[in-house]
């Protein structure tokens, strides 16, 4: 299934420019072995499986754990260059890309993950890859294709929305979900 | 160069706006290109998006820079747009009231000029945020609390002058606030109450002073820059007790305001004591997508199971009691008798797993956190808008309010999501209407929901005490008493004070002459 995304889509809370085209690409991809930083959100699954799998293919990649008050993300002081990301829920990427645009980070994608009518339903960049991917599976397979953008890997500028074949929602999971990522400059203001 | 200039300002004008500004703040902090700008966006907007864009933003680091930057402004007639921390999501957040504006950010404004152990107080500036109050007080060792609003990152001032509450006895902000220093449009600095005598030491002791008090017109208006501002702080109780009462069923509401009434008059409950509904509550720790996925509200037979699964009530009364244990364990047997009485309550002191429980119980000590946002999780994308009617503690009251808006929210296919909060005599109803903002049809329908029950509320005299930009205008209409006379006096002091209409014009409903027509 594709579907073009349109701008709300894309500029949704906190990761918001109005200069974005697409999914891929917004700003400019880190050069590699620049550190990561993973938001990792406690008590989620599909935020722990994603920081598991990123950490273990991005070798500078190291995870800042967030608890239900989000209190670490306002003790966190961006600094230096490097990328930010995290697959987390809604309002945690809002909060997060909030903080970042105002502390001068440059974002690099959203992509969005619901899971609604017993499937999910993953809005990514370039051509969909969940269709046959389990509930358990798909957050690493979104790391492996962050780490794939992160490495100039891009998949490309096209949008497109894939829905997973019929799985369940743990119950730990808030059924909606971010992949996101910024970039620092080194220029935090 | 963004093409979303001020209305009435021609390119070239506000390209040499732009350099004043730059000259005065240095060109780091003039922002006009569009991803610095992005920030100033209202995240949750029930508009269309991109709807009220700034065409740029400064941000001064002292009054000094203010006062020059509205001198600038008088000059070009440039409309600004002050904001603080620029948090108030659900009211509009960081966003203009009209594209075009220019944000006067005064988040670099965030130093903390004094906390006063002994009289119990803090004098801050416009970007203190409750977690920075909070992260501050306790590196100093300071034995005072703070009265933060559900989110940490809200500003001090903003949500004092915004009339926000918390959750402690000194849950009224505005009420809280004593003494401010404010600059008008024309740049004089005036200080309000004690602090217009010259080297006053008690200007954070009492709002009074010789002649008319005038802080609140500085709230929720556009009459003057307000850049510091003195707040109350609680002396930390030598004992604490939050509780929670479940309520099984949704008529309860009437009682529970009722028994609440004579115990928040009393004192005898000191803090804002706040009756959440099953939805609201069960939205922390779930989402509506576990448990129904058809169209339209969740059918009470679902709400019965979520209420079964979570240990919660159809209202879920939360509340505290505060000072010497003994004094705590005496009212605590006054509180139990009475809400005893209402059949199938239970009381709670401890649960385990319950994120909604830990942040209430944090909240109602002073202790900032950001857990409320979880409860976007309802939906999912995050949408939200608050309508805020107020009315009387009178349980008729509330189940009139609380049935006149469940049918509107169902009717228009939403859950209905709200609670309502009690002050030292009035109920702050807040419905949270959410929606995912990606869905335009949804966030149309929650935009049309929010004007019906403008309307509606007002015919059955009520009033918002705080609103989003989207509304301001059509909430300012229904103050309409005398043909509107309080507007009308709005409207002249608007005129004298800023004759170019420079500050937040439309801000609650209050424009400057020239956009009156």
């Amino acid at each position: 299934m594709m579907n073009e995304l349109n701008r709300r889509d894309l500029l949704g809370a906190g990761l918001v420019t109005a200069g974005l085209a697409g999914v891929a690409g917004l700003g400019s991809v880190p050069a590699r072995g620049e550190p990561v930083r993973v938001v990792r959100q406690q008590g989620i699954p599909e935020s722990i499986r994603f920081s598991d799998a990123l950490a273990s293919e991005v070798p500078t990649a190291s995870a800042l754990e967030v608890g239900p008050g989000l209190d670490e993300l306002f003790g966190y002081r961006p600094s230096g260059k490097g990328v930010i990301a995290g697959l987390t829920s809604d309002p945690v990427a809002m909060i997060a890309g909030q903080l970042l645009v105002e502390a001068g980070a440059t974002p690099i994608l959203r992509w969005d993950h619901s899971y609604g009518a017993g499937r999910w339903t993953h809005r990514i960049a370039g051509q969909p890859g969940f269709a046959g991917v389990s509930q358990f599976t798909w957050p690493a397979v979104a790391a492996m294709r962050l780490r794939d953008e992160l490495a100039g890997r891009a998949a490309g500028p096209r949008e497109s929305v894939c829905a997973s074949e019929i799985c369940g929602l743990s119950a730990r999971s808030p059924g909606f979900l971010v992949t996101w990522a910024f970039r620092l400059d080194g220029g935090v203001r | 160069m963004t093409p979303n200039l001020p209305e009435g300002i021609a390119a070239a004008d506000f390209s040499r706006l732009l350099e004043e500004l730059s000259g005065v703040v240095g060109k780091s902090w003039v922002f006009v290109d569009e991803l610095p700008l992005s920030s100033y966006r209202d995240a949750y907007s029930p508009l269309a998006d991109g709807t009220l864009l700034p065409s740029a933003a400064v941000a001064p680091e002292n009054i000094e820079q203010i006062q020059k930057i509205l001198a600038i402004a008088n000059n070009y007639r440039a409309p600004l747009w002050t904001i603080g921390t620029g948090r108030n999501f659900a009211y509009g957040g960081p966003a203009p009231r009209k594209s075009g504006y220019v944000i006067l950010d005064l988040k670099r404004m965030n130093r903390i000029i004094e906390v006063n152990e002994k009289y119990g107080y803090a004098l801050v500036e416009p970007g203190v945020s409750y977690m920075q109050l909070y992260r501050h007080l306790q590196r100093i060792g300071s034995k005072l609390w703070i009265d933060p609003a559900a989110p940490a990152w809200g500003g001090v001032m903003g949500n004092a002058l915004e009339h926000g509450a918390g959750y402690t006895p000194y849950g009224d902000h505005f009420i809280m606030q004593c003494g401010m220093e404010v600059m008008l449009p024309d740049g004089q600095v005036v200080r309000t109450g004690q602090g217009g005598i010259a080297g006053s030491k008690n200007w954070q002791i009492s709002k009074h002073g010789i002649g008319p008090q005038f802080d609140g017109m500085f709230t929720q208006s556009n009459f003057g820059v307000v850049t510091k501002l003195g707040i109350w702080l609680m002396p930390e109780p030598p004992g604490y007790k939050p509780f929670m009462i479940t309520f099984p069923r949704e008529e309860d509401l009437e009682q529970i305001f009722e028994i609440t009434r004579p115990l928040k008059v009393n004192q005898i409950i000191p803090n804002a004591a706040v009756a959440v509904d099953l939805l609201w509550e069960a939205s922390a720790k779930t989402t509506r997508r576990h448990y129904y996925d058809g169209k339209g509200p969740v059918p009470p037979s679902v709400r019965a199971k979520i209420a079964s699964d979570l240990d919660l009530g159809m209202w879920n009364f939360y509340g505290a009691l505060y000072g010497p244990p003994p004094m705590i364990e005496n009212n605590w047997k006054v509180i139990e008798d009475a809400f005893g009485s209402i059949p199938g309550a239970k009381f709670h002191f401890a649960r385990e797993n319950d994120p909604a429980w830990d942040y209430r119980v944090k909240l109602m000590r002073g202790e900032p956190n950001m857990t409320e946002f979880s409860i976007m999780n309802w939906i999912g994308g995050g949408g939200h808008v608050n309508f805020s009617p107020i009315s009387a503690p009178n349980g008729a009251e509330a189940m009139s309010q609380y049935n006149l808006i469940k049918q509107r929210c169902h009717q228009f296919g939403f859950d209905y999501i709200g609670e309502f909060l009690v002050g030292w005599r009035d109920m702050h109803h807040i419905l949270m209407i959410m929606y995912n903002r990606a869905d335009e049809a949804m966030r149309k329908s929650a935009y049309d929901l929010f004007s019906l029950l403008v309307d509606e509320a007002a015919d059955a005299g009520f009033g918002e005490y705080r609103t989003h930009l989207a509304f301001m205008d059509q909430i300012a209409k229904t103050y309409r008493h005398n043909d509107g006379a309080l507007w009308d006096l709005h409207h002249r002091l608007k005129d004298v004070l800023d004759p170019n209409g420079i500050l937040s014009p439309g801000k609650q409903g209050i424009w400057p002459k020239a956009a009156r027509g």
